[in-house]
């Protein structure tokens, strides 16, 4: 067995291609911008066709073109959609509510699947995650030197 | 024998892959690559009945190996799909 590494770009196209099909499509989360709950090469993602989406929702989003992101919706204005990774604490994306390509309706994390439309604790995780914006850079630093036991290289030096 | 309904082979990024086109949901973080004999002999016999005889002298027309080689490699290719489901006798 070998693992496939397939460029992004190239790839999530025919993922949307097969969500727009009718297809539910799982695929692996990259990347760390989904801290804490999702992780980044052992979490799965589940994506779907969304016939509307909503604040709060957790987006596969072509931002430009071939340049894909998995990040909630934080703001809807009209037309246009602001994400906002649960991993991030400044950085927003901008892109039409037309960019948005699919909707995460399951996460596989560590071997269990989380139902986003029916699981408490994924609704009571994004209520408070959501709200914690001011103290999320230090929650996420706390996460990882406490949970994922990384140690920041200023602090090795000491 | 035949390949089951449901498989499909798809070209993506440059990379032969089998997927259950069949089910709901489509599975990108367990898929199966085929190098470019194998690809080649999946279209060969996609949708048809076929024997291992089918595939040896499909590699053989297309490929310059001898046919002992040719029907090693096509039950070793055979065996491995046979064993991940792929094929229906």
């Amino acid at each position: 067995m070998q693992t496939l590494n397939l460029n992004n770009a190239e790839f999530l196209p025919h993922v949307c291609e097969f969500v727009n099909e009718g297809h539910k499509v799982t695929i692996l989360a990259r990347g760390n911008s989904m801290r804490p709950f999702i992780e980044s090469d052992r979490d799965e993602v589940v994506l779907t066709r969304a016939t509307q989406y909503n604040v709060g929702d957790v987006v596969l989003a072509e931002i430009q073109p071939g340049h894909y992101v998995l990040h909630r919706i934080d703001r809807i204005q009209n037309e246009h959609v602001v994400l906002r990774g649960d991993g991030n604490v400044g950085n927003t994306e901008s892109c039409s509510i037309n960019d948005l390509r699919a909707v995460v309706c399951q996460i596989k994390r560590k071997g269990k699947v989380w139902d986003l439309q029916t699981s408490k604790v994924w609704k009571c995780y994004s209520y408070i995650w959501t709200r914690t914006i001011p103290l999320r850079r230090l929650l996420l630093a706390l996460y990882r030197l406490l949970w994922l036991g990384q140690i920041p290289d200023r602090m090795k030096r000491l | 024998m035949r390949i089951k309904n449901g498989f499909e082979l798809r070209t993506i990024c440059r990379e032969n892959i089998v997927i259950s086109h069949g089910v709901d949901n489509i599975n990108f973080t367990k898929v199966i690559s085929l190098n470019q004999s194998a690809a080649y002999l999946w279209r060969k016999i996609f949708k048809k009945e076929f024997t291992i005889d089918d595939m040896v002298i499909a590699l053989c027309d297309e490929y310059e190996v001898d046919e002992v080689t040719a029907r090693q490699d096509c039950a070793n290719l055979l065996n491995q799909w046979i064993e991940v489901g792929f094929i229906e006798e």
